[in-house]
C-alpha cells in the first residue's frame, strides 16, 4: 500500500513540475540595436526548450520561460548570454514553486576571466554628462561597468578585454560628444550638445 | 595673386559638396506606424517600397505614403533586403537562410557554408556576398568556388558583426558595424582596398549604398547617415528627422532612409 502512496506521490509530483514554468528575467549590457537584440533572441530560441522569449531593446532586458523540469541554472544563462556576445548584467527567477532567486552577475571583476578595470579621462561639466557619457559606454559590447565622475573627470570601465578594447570605448565616448584623453569628439556631434554640457576643450 | 586664392578657393568650396553646389535636403517623413522597419528597397516602376518589418516577422509592401498595400509573408526576423535585375533577395536572420523572391516564386537559396545569423545578401551577376554576423565573415561565392573570408577583429579584413553588403563595380562594400565602419574589397581576389569612416564618430555603422556619386552609410546609435566619395571624404551628414537608421537606399536624386526609432523612412531630395 505504501508503495502505491509512493508511486501516485511520485507521479503526482512529476506532473506538477512538468507542467510548472520557471519565468526568467535577465538584464543585459550592450543591446545596442535591433540586430542585437534578435540575435540575442536567436541563440535563446535554439534551446527548445525555452519558450515565450521577449526582448526588450530600451531597457536591455530578455524575458523567458523554462519548464520547471529543466531546472535551468544561472551558469546555463550565463553562457547563453556570452555566446551571443553580450554580457548579463543581473539574473533572476521567479520559479514554478513560486520561490525567487537573483544574482548579479560579476559584480567584481573576476581575476581569472578576461576582465579588465581601467580609467580614463573624459571631460564633461553635468549630470546630463554622466548619462550621456556612461550609455555611450555601456553601449560597447563587453563593458561590463562604466562610472563617470564629474569631479575627477574621469570614467571607470570594467570591460571584457575578449569582446571590445579600450580603444573602442574611447571611440564611443568621443562619438557621444566627449573628448576623452585619447580620442577627440567630431566637432559637429560637440556642436550639438546641450548648453550647460559644452565643457571647454583642451586643444 | 588674388585670382590665384580666388581659384583656389572656389576650388575648396566646390569641393567640400556633392555635385557641385547640390546637397542632400530632407523633403517628407513617410510614417510606418508600427512597422520596425529593417531593410528598405524600392520599386521605381510601381513606386512602392518592399520593407522587412523585422519586430513583426514579415516583409511587406508600402506605398508612398505609408500604408502597407501586400503583407507578403512571414519570416524569422528579416533583415536587409536587395533588388537585382527584378529579383528580390532577404536575408531571414532568424532561420538563417537567404531567400530569393522572383514575381510569386519564393525559394530558399542554397549556400556554401552555414550562416549564423545572416543579416544582409547582395548578388553581383554569378556572384554572391551574405554577411554572416555572427561568424564575423563574408560568405563570398560564385559559380567556379566559395571564397569566404573575415574573422572577428579590428584590423583590415576583419570584421565585428558585419551587417550590409553591396557590389559595386567591381568591388565589395561592407557595413561592419560594431568596428563602426565601412570596408571596401577587391570582389575578384577579396583584397582589402580602403576602409571608411573610422574616424567619424559613427556607432554601429547598420547599412549602407553605393552608385557612381558616392558611399552612404547610416550611423544607428547617432541617428545620422554619413555620405562619402569614393575616396573616402566626407562630404555631408544627414541628421534632420532621421532616428534609429538600418537602411539608405537611392532612387536617382530622392534618398530614402528607414528609421527604426520612429518607424518611417525619410525622403532626401538633392537640391
Amino acid at each position: 500500500m505504501k508503495t502505491i502512496i509512493l508511486i501516485i506521490a511520485s507521479l503526482t509530483l512529476a506532473l506538477t513540475l512538468s507542467a510548472q514554468n520557471d519565468h526568467f528575467t535577465v538584464r543585459v549590457d550592450g543591446l545596442g540595436c535591433p540586430f542585437c537584440a534578435y540575435g540575442l533572441e536567436k541563440k535563446f530560441k535554439e534551446v527548445k526548450e525555452i519558450s515565450d522569449i521577449e526582448v526588450n531593446l530600451e531597457k536591455g532586458i530578455l524575458t523567458y520561460r523554462v519548464p520547471s523540469s529543466q531546472q535551468m541554472e544561472f551558469a546555463e544563462v550565463k553562457k547563453l548570454v556570452d555566446d551571443a556576445g553580450y554580457t548579463p548584467i543581473s539574473i533572476s527567477v521567479e520559479r514554478g514553486d513560486g520561490t525567487v532567486e537573483k544574482e548579479d552577475v560579476n559584480s567584481k571583476p573576476n581575476k581569472d576571466s578576461n576582465m579588465e578595470e581601467k580609467t580614463i579621462g573624459v571631460l564633461g561639466n553635468c549630470g546630463m554628462c554622466k548619462d550621456r557619457i556612461e550609455k555611450a559606454a555601456n553601449g560597447v559590447r563587453g563593458i561590463q561597468r562604466a562610472e563617470w565622475s564629474v569631479a575627477d573627470q574621469t570614467l571607470k570601465v570594467v570591460y571584457d578585454a575578449e569582446k571590445t578594447s579600450i580603444d573602442a570605448i574611447h571611440k564611443a565616448v568621443a562619438a557621444a560628444g566627449h573628448d576623452t584623453d585619447k580620442v577627440k569628439a567630431p566637432n559637429k556631434v560637440y556642436n550639438n550638445l546641450h548648453q550647460c554640457c559644452k565643457y571647454d576643450r583642451v586643444n | 595673386m588674388s585670382a590665384t586664392v580666388l581659384s583656389l578657393f572656389l576650388w575648396v568650396l566646390i569641393s567640400c559638396v556633392p555635385n557641385g553646389n547640390e546637397h542632400w535636403q530632407f523633403a517628407e517623413t513617410i510614417p510606418l506606424e508600427g512597422v520596425g522597419i529593417i531593410g528598405l528597397e524600392y520599386h521605381p516602376e510601381k513606386d512602392l517600397f518592399w520593407v522587412s518589418d523585422g519586430d513583426n516577422n514579415r516583409l511587406i509592401k508600402v506605398d508612398n505614403e505609408g500604408k502597407t498595400v501586400e503583407d507578403i509573408h512571414q519570416f524569422s526576423r528579416p533583415m536587409h533586403l536587395s533588388y537585382r535585375d527584378e529579383i528580390l533577395y532577404l536575408a531571414e536572420y532568424g532561420a538563417d537562410r537567404i531567400i530569393l523572391i522572383d514575381g510569386e516564386e519564393m525559394v530558399s537559396i542554397p549556400l556554401p557554408r552555414a550562416p549564423d545569423a545572416p543579416s544582409s545578401i547582395d548578388v553581383d551577376g554569378n556572384r554572391v556576398a551574405v554577411a554572416d554576423f555572427y561568424n564575423h565573415r563574408i560568405i563570398l561565392w560564385d559559380e567556379e568556388g566559395d571564397y569566404s573570408f573575415g574573422v572577428e577583429g579590428n584590423e583590415d579584413g576583419q570584421f565585428h558583426y558585419p551587417t550590409q553588403v553591396r557590389f559595386y563595380n567591381g568591388k565589395l562594400f561592407v557595413a561592419d558595424a560594431y568596428n563602426h565602419r565601412i570596408q571596401v574589397f577587391d570582389s575578384n581576389d577579396r583584397s582589402h582596398l580602403q576602409t571608411i569612416g573610422s574616424d567619424d564618430g559613427m556607432n554601429a555603422t547598420t547599412g549602407l549604398y553605393v552608385d557612381e556619386d558616392g558611399i552612404y552609410a547610416t550611423d544607428f546609435e547617432n541617428s545620422r547617415v554619413l555620405i562619402y566619395t569614393h575616396d573616402g571624404k566626407l562630404v555631408q551628414i544627414l541628421e534632420e528627422n532621421i532616428d534609429k537608421p538600418t537602411a539608405v537606399i537611392k532612387h536617382k536624386n530622392t534618398l530614402f532612409i528607414a528609421n527604426y526609432g520612429e518607424q518611417s523612412i525619410s525622403r532626401f531630395q538633392l537640391r
